[in-house]
Formats: C-alpha cells, sequence, structure tokens
C-alpha cells in the first residue's frame, strides 16, 4: 500500500486507463448490437442508445482523469500537447502516440455526436465510424505502453475487451439482414484479421522479453526520424 | 375511441419513463463501479508491482529530461513499475550507460581522509 501512497498518480494513471478502456469496449459493444436491425424486446431501443451515450461521456471522463494524472505524474516527462498532438511524447513515442491518435477520435466522435442535427445524418454516421477505429487502435495503446501487461489479469482484461467486440461483431453480422455484402466481408475479414495481429503483436512485443527497451527504442527512432 | 388513444398514449409515455429511469439508474451504478474499480484496480497494480519511493525515482531518470533523453525515462518508468530490481531489468538505453548493483553494500573507511594537491 506504500508504493500507491508514494506514487498515486502513476498508479492512478493506469488504473483510469484500464477502466476508461473497459468503458469504451462495453460503448462499442452496445454501439455494434444496439444499432442493427435487431431489436431486443426487453429494453427499448432507445434505453440502448441512451446507455452507448452516457457510457462513452463516462468513458471521456475517465480518459480526462487517464491523461491528467499521467500529465501531473512529474516523472515522465509528458506535457499537455502530448495529451493532444500524437507522437509528440518522448515517453514511448509511438505507443503514446497511438492513445492521442484515440483520444483524438473519440473527441471528434463526441463533438459531432453532440452537433449532429447541424451536420445532418450522413455525416455524423461516416464520423462515428471513427469510433470503430479508435478502438482497437486503444487496445494497442493499452497493450504497448503499459508496463503492467505482462502480468495475468492484465491480459486476461485485454482478452476479454477483444472477445467481447469479437462476439458483438458476430452476432451483428449473423442478424444482419441480406445486403451491404461487401461491407459485411469487411467487417468479418476484419474480426478475423484485428485479433491475430493482436495476438502475434502480444506474443512477439510486451509478453516478450525486453519489450520495454524495444517500446522506447522505436520511440528513439521516430523521434530521430521527426527531426529529420 | 379517444378515451383508448389516450390510454395507449400514456401507456407509451409510462414505458418511455420507467426507460430512462432504469437507464439512469444503470448509468449511477456503472459510475459508481468505475470509481470503486479505479480505486482497487490501483491497489492491485500497487500490491502487484510495487514501486520504488518518489524520491529515489527522480534520482534516476529526471522529469526535465528532454526528448533526446525520452529512452531513460522509459526505463525509469518500467523500474519504478517493476517488482524485480530496477538496474537488471530495465536496461538503460544503448547509449547510455547501465547502471549496476554494487556487489557489497558500502562500509565507512576506517582510516582518515587524505587529500592530494595537484602539484608534483
Amino acid at each position: 500500500m506504500s508504493a500507491l501512497l508514494d506514487n498515486p498518480l502513476w498508479f492512478a494513471t493506469r488504473a483510469t486507463g484500464s477502466i476508461a478502456l473497459v468503458l469504451l469496449t462495453a460503448t462499442v459493444v452496445l454501439g455494434i448490437a444496439g444499432a442493427g436491425r435487431y431489436a431486443p424486446t426487453a429494453v427499448g431501443r432507445f434505453e440502448v442508445a441512451n446507455l452507448h451515450r452516457n457510457l462513452s461521456l463516462l468513458c471521456l471522463a475517465l480518459l480526462a482523469a487517464h491523461i491528467g494524472t499521467a500529465l501531473a505524474d512529474s516523472y515522465v516527462p509528458l506535457r499537455w500537447i502530448s495529451g493532444l498532438v500524437p507522437f509528440a511524447s518522448p515517453y514511448r513515442t509511438l505507443w503514446v502516440g497511438l492513445g492521442t491518435v484515440a483520444f483524438d477520435l473519440l473527441l471528434a466522435v463526441a463533438v459531432t455526436s453532440a452537433v449532429r442535427l447541424r451536420i445532418g445524418l450522413r455525416r455524423w454516421k461516416a464520423t462515428h465510424w471513427l469510433a470503430y477505429a479508435a478502438w482497437p487502435i486503444a487496445v494497442f495503446h493499452a497493450a504497448g505502453t503499459g508496463t503492467d501487461t505482462k502480468l495475468g489479469a492484465q491480459t486476461t482484461l485485454y482478452v476479454l475487451c477483444v472477445a467481447a467486440v469479437l462476439l458483438a461483431c458476430w452476432w451483428r453480422l449473423y442478424h444482419a439482414g441480406p445486403g451491404h455484402v461487401a461491407a459485411r466481408a469487411w467487417i468479418a475479414a476484419l474480426s478475423v484479421v484485428v485479433p491475430l495481429a493482436f495476438y502475434a503483436f502480444m506474443v512477439s512485443g510486451p509478453l516478450a522479453p525486453g519489450w520495454s527497451h524495444r517500446a522506447q527504442s522505436l520511440a528513439a527512432v521516430s523521434v530521430v526520424a521527426g527531426r529529420r | 375511441m379517444s378515451r383508448r388513444i389516450t390510454d395507449s398514449s400514456r401507456d407509451r409515455t409510462e414505458a418511455r419513463d420507467r426507460g430512462l429511469r432504469r437507464v439512469r439508474t444503470a448509468t449511477g451504478w456503472i459510475t459508481v463501479a468505475s470509481a470503486a474499480g479505479a480505486v482497487v484496480l490501483a491497489g492491485g497494480y500497487a500490491q502487484a508491482l510495487p514501486g520504488k519511493t518518489a524520491s529515489a525515482a527522480p534520482a534516476a531518470v529526471p522529469a526535465h529530461a528532454g526528448a533526446s533523453s525520452a529512452p531513460s525515462a522509459s526505463s525509469g518508468a518500467d523500474t519504478r513499475s517493476s517488482s524485480s530490481s530496477p538496474a537488471t531489468t530495465a536496461p538503460a538505453a544503448s547509449s547510455a550507460p547501465t547502471l549496476q548493483a554494487p556487489a557489497q553494500a558500502p562500509t565507512t573507511a576506517a582510516s582518515t581522509a587524505q587529500t592530494t594537491s595537484g602539484g608534483s
């Protein structure tokens, strides 16, 4: 417990990040499963939509806490710009940058959702697809940045998040009506490729020896490339 | 006829209100669970990854390190979160010297200190 009291911000960053990932996963699952043609009988469709919206706002609040505690923790030299501009962080540039990309995408989705009546349904929907891109990026950010990925419970959490979204994708595809064959084929392919890529990444990356050194080496390479 | 329509409308309104209440309750519980989960997780991380004291950390990695010293910062962050010896589990960047733990604990010198001037 003394470790927690010595470095409360460091552990708060980890905890809020993990909870934010769980909430983002729940939001994505509700979005995938609740937006199809299948209508649940026990609960109203508007209930699913409202819960989806509330969870996404809660997720953004936790992300704000995640970024705020990371910036406030003076151990790692992060500046506020690292929380908004991707790949501007000197610490694990690539992996922290992925988190920034995911946050920016979610921010865009939230802002366009707030003004969706003004921008029109078609534009809002096009922007809303960014949320589906933000989720895998957030998962890779969590696994690549977090020095706790080797913990069994943490790995299990990531696996459960991936499995939940996979199940939601397949459930949606199963209940989808005819049409949109190409889109469904793409989604089916992605639902296989992304987990396989994640598995390969975990085995060869964070779960392999010396990841902390290699993760930062990637950052050093990108910093040098950026200066050129 | 109009009374039936009114009843149906009232039922729909009540169902909607019930649904909104359910959503509000679920959101509240999820918010509380998220906050509690964050606290529990932070405690769990502190147990699973016992860190070093805050006073020891900046000595290894200055907080004002710039981009060029980022590799050291990463190693230092890992060092703090690692459960094993920081000197052995968190190697620094290839350009930076690796810290090694001394084989023996330091002892006090038995003899008095001597100084030598720069002259020959």
